[in-house]
């Protein structure tokens, strides 16, 4: 095979779908999903909402105002309004809140996705920005997820609006491929991170990893005498995300995949209790690889005897 | 193809492209130069300039705060309580970032401050910072167990203690 006949061979599996609606309704679910999570968050922060992000909140303003990239909204943009007394920063936290929430149900909804996604966009990174020091991995993903719901067509299935967008079998292909790539990104390079280090590959970083206090489901203790478990579970996490590549090229490698992720993902969950770091990866993976079918469709092979005929 | 699916996917291919640039070590990506100054803005409201070295390549100790307040001459602890275990993770990342030398002393005093305005017989706040210490496997074997290690305090008192203690000293 030529050069020009593996490239080519390459690409076609790079953009290969084998169903475009299961993929169409893949990236709906992924709206979904990442939209009740966002939401799930921002309900069970709501009632700490001024320690995290007032101005005299645990970590004050000009402590975030510091920590938070420049450019992105924030609290400190309507302190006009209660430093003219129109409002309390209390009261225009749960506005804030309140509009955040809509724009959350909305794009769960599927109605306006575009602009919906847009606006929960914006007030995501203002509630990001506003407490900086304790944001963490789970809101830099949910960052790229609303971002994807702008621009990817994941609104064509289970939405509220009457008429939904018509299933494009070239923007689904794009889209799924976007995503992928993108997951590919995130997995690829932070597997090679780990990989840079010996800790992750003989078992020692998964034995620091079960041992941290936050893991209260049991004492993972007794790992002590079954040392090669841990490098086993070690190496799981390494193939798992350095290898993820694969899903780019390889249908089959998608469905190993995505149940490799959902089990790493599960695992974190239960452990370290980052939930919704875990559910959004979970929804970006359902996004990405789910939608396949169990029985691959074999080729189409003639009869013996129908080839004798056609001959 | 048409212009418009052409854009599309020339659009998709620098975003990913960014995506890749932001990922790579600051010695191996792309020149922080002015240009690169431009795309900050659309890395930051599209999430193109993350990292994702989620316990890379070591996981690293576990940190905590904890705080007591001055009152009446009696060191008592102050509990900062929050309503969710998300909130309660979220206090976990701030008590993280202190292994950062560049802003633990700010972190400090902010929840002090957080401490003394909540307690009002306070005059002074101890912040102490402990890390979560694990034996090696082997350690363990041989009966060494984890546990909190103190770290480091910090000091603060109100601006009056502060000032009738420098009077005192006078």
């Amino acid at each position: 095979m030529t050069l020009t006949g593996i490239a080519s061979r390459i690409s076609a599996a790079y953009s290969f779908e084998p169903d475009v609606d299961r993929a169409s309704r893949a990236l709906a679910a992924f709206r979904i999903l990442l939209g009740l999570v966002v939401l799930w968050q921002a309900i069970m922060t709501a009632r700490d909402l001024p320690l995290l992000i007032s101005e005299y909140g645990l970590m004050q303003q000009p402590i975030n105002e510091a920590m938070a990239p420049p450019f992105l909204p924030r609290l400190a943009w309507f302190h006009k309004f209660w430093d003219r007394g129109l409002i309390t920063e209390h009261h225009l936290i749960y506005i804030l809140l309140g509009l955040y929430l809509i724009c959350l149900f909305f794009l769960i909804a599927g109605w306006r996705t575009r602009i919906f996604a847009a606006a929960s966009l914006f007030f995501h990174l203002l509630f990001k920005a506003s407490a900086a020091s304790s944001s963490y991995g789970a809101h830099e993903l949910s960052t790229n997820g609303l971002f994807f719901c702008i621009l990817l067509p994941v609104s064509s299935y289970y939405t509220l609006a009457r008429q939904s967008p018509a299933v494009d079998a070239f923007h689904v292909r794009l889209g799924r491929l976007v995503l992928r790539s993108y997951l590919s990104i995130v997995y690829v390079s932070s597997g090679v991170t780990k990989m840079l280090g010996p800790t992750w590959r003989n078992g020692e970083a998964m034995w620091q990893f079960l041992m941290r206090p936050e893991v209260t489901i049991m004492n993972f203790g007794w790992m002590s005498h079954v040392p090669w478990l841990l490098v086993a579970i070690g190496w799981f996490t390494l193939i798992v995300e350095a290898g993820y590549f694969l899903c780019l090229f390889s249908t089959r490698a998608r469905v190993a995949w995505f149940f490799g992720t959902l089990f790493l993902h599960l695992g974190i969950a239960v452990t370290l209790h980052l939930w919704f770091f875990s559910l959004t990866m979970i929804a970006f993976n359902v996004g990405a690889l789910s939608g396949f079918h169990w029985r691959w469709p074999r080729k189409a092979t003639i009869p013996a005897g129908k080839l004798t005929e056609v001959a | 193809m048409p212009l418009q699916r052409r854009i599309l996917c020339i659009f998709w291919a620098i975003h990913l492209a960014l995506c890749v640039l932001w990922v790579l070590p600051s010695k191996l990506g792309a020149p922080r130069n002015r240009a690169w100054r431009f795309l900050l803005p659309y890395g930051l409201y599209t999430g193109a300039d993350n990292k994702y070295a989620f316990f890379a390549p070591n996981v690293p100790n576990a940190r905590r705060v904890r705080v007591r307040v001055l009152c009446n001459g009696e060191w008592i602890p102050f509990e900062t309580t929050v309503n969710s275990s998300e909130s309660r993770l979220r206090l976990y990342t701030i008590s993280s970032l202190m292994m950062h030398g560049e802003v633990e002393e700010q972190l400090g005093a902010s929840w002090a401050a957080f401490a003394l305005g909540r307690t009002p017989c306070a005059k002074a706040a101890l912040v102490e910072e402990d890390y979560y210490g694990i034996p090696t496997v082997n350690e363990y074997r041989r009966g060494e167990r984890p546990g909190w290690n103190l770290l480091h305090v910090q000091a603060f008192m109100t601006k009056e203690e502060l000032k009738s203690a420098e009077e005192a000293r006078q």
